[in-house]
């Protein structure tokens, strides 16, 4: 709470001459999304955000400074997780406004989409045990140079929880090298030490691959939901970490 | 109108939970020495109106943009045009694979949990000789009618390493897996 309460908004900050507007962030709805209220009601509690909806059949992100595809079943995930939503109506406006440098966050459901899109590398394959899983995951950070991640320490082992049958991140073996190369993953799933290791990995994801970014950094997907840990009613509050750090990298521009 | 089969099978290292998971599952009910067990996907439909290479082209479209992810699996596509489909019962065919003149399954004859049973098909003979002749179908099928896409399914052995021991599941990943992962990115 204590970055929360430091960059909360209202306090502006010292020097500011305008007051701060609020960051438009457009939540997706696809049929069979299922986490776009946790989302919404995550945002509302920062002042200085201002979520709304966008329906899929829309060709319209409505002025949204940043886009996010929140978790869900879409299309009941029928072919592939993601693959029908990827050509739902709106991922076209998407996928422009991503290549233009907006940031877009695809959150489990949204990983598969934006992975579907190839809007971020690789692709997400059922869990290795053939389980769902849902459970608290920690995660290390590996960067904190995304519109997504600056108010992290690299390095910083933070929980947030995985809930997904596909999350199985892989890409093939040159692909793969070349994302580490680059340094894409901005997540893995580690112990609570910080450790990335196999027996901390819940699904198999190749390299404990979490998170993982697009090369110019404004496409994040990420398979933890950090939208159900924004409260600390709630069990958790590193969540926070990154819609707030998107609301930072928003109002410098 | 033609009728178009399309095979969507994971790549060569490309770990597929569900084929380890049914690999595991075989020698419990007995059926020792198998290996290999990859699971796909196949999808039959119907086209109007496009022919010869405008059919293949958009049936190639489709497979890659849709039907299958290119970054995880293959496809191939064989156009059966006003033929039955090679092996199924969707619009082609009223007959099912494992004929029922075949494999008469009498009520209770399955009742066994195929967990616990030590060997749940012993009863099964003549079924296991209809997959086979069905197998047979399939392969004489493939010849020469295959508008091939990519590659024939993969060699034995491909598959030697277990993504589950191996320490690195793409260490027999071939890097054309990265070449199409790259071009499928750029589309």
């Amino acid at each position: 709470m204590t970055a929360e309460t430091v960059s909360g908004a209202a306090s502006a900050e010292p020097g500011a001459e305008s007051p701060r507007r609020p960051v438009n962030f457009g939540i997706v709805v696809f049929p069979g999304s299922n986490c776009e209220y946790d989302a919404h009601h995550a945002l509302s509690t920062f002042p200085d955000a201002a979520p709304h909806y966008l329906w899929h059949k829309d060709h319209d992100l409505d002025g949204a400074d940043v886009v996010v595809l929140p978790g869900g079943f879409s299309y009941g995930d029928y072919l592939r997780t993601g693959a029908i939503a990827r050509f739902s109506p709106i991922m076209q406006e998407v996928s422009e406004f991503a290549r233009a440098g907006g940031p877009v966050l695809g959150i489990c459901n949204g990983f598969q989409i934006l992975a579907e899109a190839h809007l971020v590398h690789g692709a997400l394959l059922q869990n290795r045990g053939l389980k769902f899983i849902c459970h608290p995951q920690y995660l290390k950070v590996e960067r904190n140079d995304t519109p997504f991640t600056r108010r992290f320490q690299v390095g910083q082992v933070i929980q947030i929880p995985v809930n997904h049958n596909e999350g199985n991140w892989t890409a093939g073996s040159e692909s793969l090298r070349q994302i580490e190369e680059q340094g894409l993953v901005v997540f893995r799933y580690c112990d609570e030490r910080g450790n990335v290791t196999d027996g901390a990995n819940p699904n198999g994801a190749v390299d404990n691959v979490a998170g993982i970014v697009n090369e110019a950094g404004n496409v994040l997907g990420m398979m933890p939901h950090p939208e159900r840990v924004c409260e600390a009613e709630l069990g958790g509050t590193d969540g926070r970490g990154v819609f707030g750090s998107l609301i930072d990298h928003i109002l410098e521009q | 109108m033609a009728r178009v089969a399309i095979y969507v099978t994971p790549k060569a290292g490309i770990l597929d939970p569900q084929g380890v998971t049914i690999e595991r599952a075989l020698p419990a009910l007995g059926f020792e020495g198998v290996s290999a067990v990859r699971v796909g996907r196949y999808i039959t439909l119907e086209i109007e109106g496009a022919e010869g290479d405008e059919l293949n082209a958009q049936v190639e479209s489709m497979s890659r943009r849709l039907l299958a992810n290119p970054i995880i699996e293959d496809f191939f596509v064989e156009i059966v045009g006003d033929q039955e489909y090679p092996h199924d019962s969707c619009g082609g065919s009223e007959e099912v694979i494992v004929g029922e003149e075949n494999t008469p399954r009498k009520a209770g004859e399955h009742a066994a949990s195929p967990w616990t049973a030590a060997d749940p098909y012993a009863s099964g003979q003549e079924e296991t000789e209809a997959d086979a002749e069905g197998n047979e179908d399939f392969e004489k099928g493939k010849e020469g009618v295959i508008t091939s896409e990519d590659k024939p399914p993969r060699k034995a052995g491909e598959h030697a390493a277990s993504p589950w021991t191996a320490a690195d599941p793409f260490a027999s990943g071939k890097e054309e897996v990265a070449k199409e992962d790259r071009e499928a990115g750029k589309e």
